[in-house]
């Protein structure tokens, strides 16, 4: 069994879609538990992707295609998986790029990665108003709110959407988590924010350390 | 007394230095100095060169970056792209053009005395000049071609495309490439002296060294030949992480290079301090935007001290000066240069 998983995150590090999609047809043919090809096939594969990119070995253009990739193969599994695992019992996580800001290549990194780690992951999209995010928190009652902004322009956003949520007295019930290329670990901390994510790797894993908490 | 435009040249020629010069990189921040409104100064030559000018006259650094931000959005857009124009921020592409090669068709390279955008810098870039005379040198953004492929494709799917599809990639380059050099062509024209080529999708924060050397050198290489061979100054912007591709930025034809602050300045002087001038690099948003004079000017004077020896040197900014950067945290800067 762990040979056509092994395969299939081989597969997905060197951003082959066609073989994945049979290999997962295979696992899938072959009895293994959905969740367990997602987990130790495409998640694993994804995660090791992750961490070449973090050293420096791999990019940008490497990291989109893979997350393409499982964005799309995904749904050969998804069937499956809604019946070994009851939706609702999915962390729910939401996610924009703040208002005024139409950058959102890492926040969509960001959203494929937690979606194949088996986040709930509502994706609001780029140039988000605070008043959205705030509405949806409210809605959707999620463990988590991600916030991306990439100019040092739009990063008040960030500030201001935390300020809203005390006001609204919700900010205790969701965990915050912002990142983008000006943001840093002390103007997380200055706003407010539970974490901080250095780049789209980063970002997840601590999202799930928050989520865990 | 060397006069700015000297200390500049004299930077650029890799001259021993005693008067630092200082040249933040900063544009539209200097309407917060006049008052005039984002989104006016965007209509009007005028109130664009009059906050630039306020701006120099009220921080007193040593060049002025003429135009309204790194020129790839307002190149965009006169090549077709859909734009945003928020209230009180730069506008930029809200959606893309190029999805394949026939899509390349409908791209054309846009006359900067026609198109309005870009006539309209052309205009401020003149008033600047009249008004300052010509010891004060004038830098002037011009699109990188990586950056500004990425616009006409989406950045993401340029991305993508470099894997995926990189004849499209090559192709698109090509085009950018022929707009950078015509619309540098104007600049020099108008009477601007340094030519900054901004190409942040360049940087090893997002592509590989072999990427840059593949879909960013050669066009970066032809862009630079052009300048240099109509007397222009050349210079190279990569913000974001770049010091593995150091060497191949020199090797360009770049006279300048300007150098973020998350790259060792120290490093870059030992590796290629003896061919090129290096600019930068405090950090525009922790330190500048978020911190206070004393420490602005404590960072400069780090930067000086590691880059200064020997010439070739000019302070800045890692990147463009944020809003709401307070006029003190600049003037700092100014200060750290000139009390050497």
């Amino acid at each position: 069994m762990t040979d056509i998983l092994n395969e299939i995150s081989e597969a997905v590090l060197s951003l082959e879609e066609e073989k994945v999609r049979e290999l997962l047809e295979k696992a899938l043919k072959n009895g293994i538990e959905a969740s367990s090809i997602l987990s130790e096939g495409l998640t694993k594969g994804l995660r090791i992707l992750g961490d070449k990119f973090s050293c420096g070995e791999l990019f940008i253009p490497h990291m989109m295609i893979g997350a393409e990739l499982v964005q799309n193969t995904i749904k050969i599994l998804e069937p499956h998986l809604i019946k070994s695992k009851e939706k609702d019992k999915r962390e729910k996580v939401i996610i924009g790029t703040v208002e005024g800001d139409l950058h959102d290549l890492g926040k969509n990194l960001v959203v494929t990665m937690l979606r194949a780690s088996g986040f709930e992951v509502i994706d609001m999209g780029r140039d988000v108003p605070n008043t959205e995010f705030i509405k949806k928190a409210r809605e959707l009652r999620p463990c988590l709110l991600c916030m991306s902004a990439l100019m040092t322009t739009t990063m008040i956003r960030q500030r201001e959407v935390i300020e809203k949520l005390k006001e609204e007295g919700i900010r205790n019930e969701i965990k915050v988590i912002v990142g983008g290329a000006p943001i840093s670990k002390q103007w997380a901390m200055e706003i407010g924010a539970d974490a901080y994510g250095e780049d789209a790797i980063e970002a997840v894993s601590e999202s799930k350390r928050l989520i865990s908490l | 007394m060397l006069t700015r435009l000297e200390k500049i040249k004299s930077a650029v020629s890799l001259k021993s230095q005693k008067d630092i010069p200082v040249v933040p990189q900063i544009t539209y921040t200097t309407h917060q100095l006049t008052g005039v409104k984002m989104l006016d100064a965007l209509k009007d030559a005028g109130k664009m060169a009059q906050a630039l000018i306020a701006g120099f006259e009220e921080i007193g650094y040593d060049g002025i970056y003429s135009g309204w931000e790194s020129s790839f959005n307002i190149m965009a857009e006169a090549m077709g792209c859909e734009m945003k124009y928020p209230e009180n921020d730069v506008p930029c592409v809200s959606r893309g053009i190029i999805k394949n090669s026939e899509d390349l068709e409908k791209v054309k390279v846009p006359d900067p005395y026609t198109s309005p955008r870009l006539l309209l810098h052309l205009e401020t870039l003149k008033i600047i000049r009249k008004h300052v005379g010509l010891d004060v040198p004038i830098f002037n953004y011009i699109p990188g071609p990586l950056t500004l492929a990425g616009l006409l494709m989406g950045t993401d799917s340029l991305m993508m495309n470099i894997i995926k599809k990189p004849d499209l990639v090559h192709s698109t380059c090509r085009i950018t490439a022929r707009a950078a050099m015509s619309y540098a062509e104007a600049k020099l024209s108008c009477g601007g002296d340094i030519m900054v080529v901004a190409d942040p999708t360049a940087s090893c924060s997002l592509i590989s060294p072999k990427m840059f050397e593949t879909f960013s050198f050669p066009y970066l290489k032809e862009i630079f030949t052009f300048i240099s061979k109509k007397d222009g100054i050349p210079s190279l912007h990569i913000c974001g992480n770049t010091t593995p591709i150091l060497d191949k930025m020199a090797d360009t034809g770049a006279r300048i290079i300007e150098l973020d602050h998350m790259v060792s300045l120290k490093d870059a002087k030992k590796k290629i301090g003896h061919r090129v001038c290096i600019q930068g690099n405090v950090d525009p948003s922790k330190v500048l935007l978020m911190g206070d004079p004393e420490e602005v000017y404590k960072v400069s004077k780090k930067c000086i001290e590691d880059t200064a020896e020997g010439g070739g040197f000019i302070l800045s900014t890692g990147c463009e000066v944020p809003l709401n950067t307070p006029v003190e945290n600049v003037k700092a800067m100014v200060r750290a240069g000139r009390e050497t």
